[in-house]
């Protein structure tokens, strides 16, 4: 049997085995399973049966690649509370490349890729944060020599799956913005056989993360996604449908400045801007920095960084209704499910908010 | 126009926090839920679990199911990477769990309908670890003791 607290060989001890080498006992990965289920929308009574599939799994190799980004997406993980549920991520992987994490530099990070590459071929997990640079033939962005666009098609071929972190990854993000100098590209627009979960957000929230891998451990498949690519359990929802502050939309008491009576009182940001309505992404339930807050929370509209082109569509302060954000369908998608006096207040919302655009 | 020449000069109006919501009713829907759990794990053993995190709940509901469901005969407190404590209600069968991690975060809460919660009973995976470690210590007592030749 592989000596788990060998590093070398510790993708071939299975989880269980790694973990209770390093003292973390059943009954804390019992926890850690039933919190990750609870979070996931999974019934509760998968726990025990999470835990005890994750706990014969075997660590899969991991590579991650960051091109065209900003760090925010590792450091969205990184600097997490720890230890913290999403923090088990690096427990229950094998980060076999990761150049910002990694001790090894130059030759010997490439060496470090290419092996795990060859080692783990057809099984191993590929991540990538940051676009895609595809202009001039990825030349806009290269590592040792080599573009993007090179790495992600080759170590792509022998990949299990594909896990684009951050919306940059996901849909181009701010790097695609008009004009795009670069030629940026989601990694979905590239890679079209193989299995590309999206987990969008700038940053993404570092525990969806963390349940797309348990889920990938625990049932051997990538979770149930949106058309858009986006595991379920966490983008099924808009930050509207789970917002405190939707009642106030329904009852029609908007803030209209960000420091007048309604912003005081905690009323709903709509007028102010806030994409929550078309909008999905799993802020409002599981929230940020330790489940403290999120931005609706402290007071800001939500600016629908994990949706598509959210840069380029128009002002974060102007209200849905007079952007380019949604159209009539989403608008009255949104309006629907709130109740009459909703709809009604959504209405007014709009008509007071095109008087301020046109500056009646 | 006054003219602001520090932090000491704008007007800070002090708002009092808003009322905590009252109950909207989902407590009600969750206690006959616990009540239907409880028929069943008298009926077949049948055991249940429901996540109080994922249930929108108000301040006014959350403080209609700590009344109803208040502390019975047992509670519990578990250090497993983080605190996790617990009690059995003033319902035998019915269990409040909160886990939290490290530093403190609710991770998650549930109200387990169910004899003994899982959490509680010892895996057979750490009996064994804690079996090995003990026979090591008596070996190596064993030893360090050895009678003088």
């Amino acid at each position: 049997m592989p000596d788990p607290m060998n590093a070398h060989n510790a993708r071939d001890v299975t989880l269980g085995d790694y973990l209770a080498a390093r003292g973390v006992s059943r009954r804390a990965f019992l926890k850690f399973a039933s919190a990750l289920a609870s979070l996931m929308a999974l019934p509760p009574a998968m726990g025990p049966a999470m835990a005890q599939a994750m706990a014969q799994a075997k660590r899969p190799s991991v590579l991650w690649f960051p091109f065209q980004e900003c760090t925010g997406c590792l450091e969205s993980i990184t600097r997490s509370h720890t230890p913290t549920i999403e923090g088990m991520i690096f427990d229950m992987i094998s980060l076999d490349y990761q150049e910002t994490l990694m001790a090894a530099a130059g030759h010997q990070s490439e060496a470090a890729r290419e092996t795990a590459m060859k080692e783990n071929a057809g099984k191993y997990l590929l991540l990538i944060d940051g676009s895609v640079a595809t202009g001039l033939d990825g030349a806009y962005s290269t590592i040792g020599g080599q573009t993007n666009l090179s790495w992600l098609t080759e170590a792509a071929k022998n990949a299990a799956a594909i896990i684009a972190i951050g919306t940059c990854a996901a849909f181009g993000g701010i790097p695609k913005a008009n004009p795009n100098p670069t030629g940026a590209r989601a990694v979905s627009d590239i890679i079209k056989d193989k299995p590309v979960v999206n987990i969008p957000g700038c940053p993404p929230i570092p525990v969806v993360i963390t349940g797309v891998l348990a889920h990938f451990l625990t049932f051997g498949s990538l979770p149930e996604l949106d058309p858009l690519g986006r595991p379920k359990a966490f983008y099924g929802e808009t930050i509207h449908d789970r917002c405190y502050r939707r009642p106030f939309y329904d009852q029609g008491r908007f803030a209209k400045t960000f420091d007048d009576e309604g912003a005081r009182n905690g009323w709903c940001l709509y007028e102010l801007g806030c994409k929550g309505p078309v909008t999905y992404n799993s802020c409002a339930t599981v929230k940020w920095d330790g489940g403290t807050s999120f931005p609706i929370q402290s007071g800001h509209p939500c600016l629908s960084c994990s949706e598509p082109d959210f840069w380029d569509k128009g002002s974060f302060y102007k209200p849905l209704s007079v952007g380019q954000w949604g159209n009539a369908t989403t608008l009255g998608g949104a309006a629907a499910v709130g109740i009459a006096v909703g709809a009604a207040a959504a209405y007014s919302a709009r008509r007071r908010q095109d008087k301020i655009v046109k500056g009646e | 126009m006054a003219r602001v020449s520090g932090l000491k000069d704008i007007a800070v109006r002090v708002m009092p926090a808003p009322a905590a919501s009252g109950p909207s009713g989902n407590a009600t829907a969750i206690l006959h839920e616990v009540a239907d759990l409880l028929r069943r794990l008298v009926a077949d053993g049948s055991q249940g679990i429901i996540d109080l995190r994922a249930m929108p709940l108000t301040p006014g509901d959350h403080a209609q199911l700590e009344e109803t469901l208040a502390p019975g005969a047992v509670r519990v407190a578990i250090d497993a990477a983080g605190p996790t404590e617990g009690f059995e209600t003033a319902y035998p069968g019915v269990w409040w769990t909160r886990h939290r991690n490290e530093t403190g975060e609710t991770v998650a809460e549930f109200i387990e309908v169910t004899t003994c919660p899982e959490i509680l009973k010892s895996h057979i995976d750490d009996v064994r670890d804690g079996h090995v470690r003990l026979l090591r210590l008596l070996e190596r007592d064993a030893s360090s003791a050895s009678p003088p030749q």
